[in-house]
């Protein structure tokens, strides 16, 4: 299946960030937002949280702001509570900001947005048992939730989603103070910034454990 | 690390709109359904669950925050306007009634509650599939409907204090205009979902009824009432 280009960074921003199938494209601001979402999913499950914080890690420290305040607050925030934390980022600039209050209400609810496109982005993860209605035995009635599930919805996302690059930037200029493209090759981030490297049997041992 | 201006996407958000009857009748099923909202359509199914998922929230509300008279007022409209359209779709008494315990728009209980009438007609085994058709129609459903309600209940919008009157003017056109815009377009597919579930569901479901037909008939809460209103503006 053949993707806009657009098409192709709303794929990997939903995606699982996993040494399966690692991202394709460079890596920039929305990927490690993206990556604190996956990492407050797993907030059960440690070896995951350890996995996508190294990739969290890498990213900030090979998009250079890993000393910044938001980065600081990611690493000590509890996974599953850390999307929500980052809204405290206007609290812990360096600067004394007067409107900090209003900022933290947009950080909160731009970060809210975010999560209602992820989390409607990654529904086929959910679909353990195969899609919904696939082993109807009615072919008609099948081939309509089909429509709904896999054509409608897709259609509907795909303008949708695009939603999440304009969130992104606004986010960005909230929490970085600028709205340059920053990114980032994966095999830049694998060779001189610790991302997990996806061909090693180590990572994907983690990952699966 | 390679920085560049100009972020912003190439191409417009917005997907082309469906009929205007289209977007009008998904604003309605995506509604707040409380007495300052003009219901032009005949409320259906998709209506009801909607009004389901509303009763759901302010039962929510009421966990998180402790009971008040506002939340327990509101409770009461949505019950109220749940339990006259159920009568009005001829579902009361039936396994999609409106529950008298628990959540209103729990959708696993909602699956569970099927089951029987499922089984009995499409027997045991093709009973699961549907019941899990089902359930993700409801799921997907009411993760439609949670998108919005930041945008419905917070007023004024986040960040109107902020000093930086560009980056206020993107916080705000984001929130209001483009996440708006998007969303209602993407809303679009509850009306598939529901015409999908009327199928799916084993339950004979009444015609769609006009508000007044249901304030005349079915004890529909009148919206001039002033004890709703009352409960709505505090």
């Amino acid at each position: 299946m053949s993707y806009q280009p657009d098409q192709q960074r709303i794929v990997q921003l939903t995606s699982a960030y996993d040494p399966f199938q690692p991202p394709q494209l460079p890596l920039t601001f929305g990927d490690y937002l993206s990556l604190l979402w996956r990492i407050d999913r797993s907030s059960e499950r440690p070896n995951l949280e350890a996995y996508y914080r190294q990739c969290a890690e890498a990213v900030a420290r090979g998009l250079g702001f890993d000393r910044r305040s938001l980065h600081r607050l990611v690493r000590v925030a509890e996974a599953g509570k850390i999307c929500r934390s980052l809204e405290n980022v206007s609290y812990r600039g360096t600067e004394r900001l007067v409107d900090a209050q209003d900022r933290r209400a947009a950080i909160g609810q731009l970060m809210d947005m975010r999560d209602h496109i992820l989390a409607m982005g990654v529904y086929r993860e959910q679909w353990t048992l195969g899609w919904p209605g696939g082993r109807v035995a009615d072919a008609e009635l099948r081939e309509h939730l089909f429509a709904v599930f896999f054509t409608a919805f897709e259609g509907q996302f795909r303008h949708f989603s695009r939603l999440i690059f304009v969130i992104d930037i606004v986010l960005q200029e909230m929490m970085l103070g600028h709205r340059d493209v920053l990114e980032i090759s994966l095999i830049r981030l694998i060779q001189e910034f610790n991302y997990p490297d996806p061909a090693s049997a180590n990572v994907r041992a983690q990952y699966e454990r | 690390m390679e920085a560049s201006p100009s972020p912003l996407p190439a191409a417009p958000i917005k997907a082309a709109p469906d009929s205007r009857v289209d977007l009008d009748r998904v604003r309605q099923l995506r509604s707040a359904y409380d007495p300052a909202c003009e219901l032009q359509y005949p409320l259906g199914l998709g209506d009801y669950l909607s009004l389901r998922f509303r009763l759901d929230e302010q039962q929510r509300l009421s966990e998180e925050h402790g009971p008040s008279d506002s939340l327990s007022a509101r409770q009461a409209w949505y019950a109220a306007c749940c339990t006259a359209l159920s009568r009005a779709l001829e579902l009361q008494g039936t396994a999609l009634d409106v529950p008298t315990e628990g959540r209103a728009y729990d959708f696993r209980q909602m699956m569970r509650s099927l089951r029987d009438v499922l089984r009995a007609r499409h027997g045991v085994f093709q009973a699961v599939y549907y019941e899990i058709a089902i359930g993700g129609l409801l799921r997907q459903r009411a993760d439609i409907l949670r998108m919005g309600r930041s945008v419905i209940h917070r007023e004024g919008g986040p960040g109107t204090g902020i000093a930086d009157e560009h980056l206020r003017a993107r916080i705000q056109q984001v929130y209001f205009t483009d996440f708006d815009d998007a969303l209602l377009v993407f809303s679009c597919q509850l009306l598939q979902m529901d015409d999908l579930l009327l199928e799916l569901i084993p339950l004979r479901v009444g015609s769609p009824m006009t508000l007044e037909r249901l304030c005349a008939e079915f004890d529909y809460p009148n919206r001039a009432d002033l004890q709703w209103k009352m409960a709505f503006s505090l």
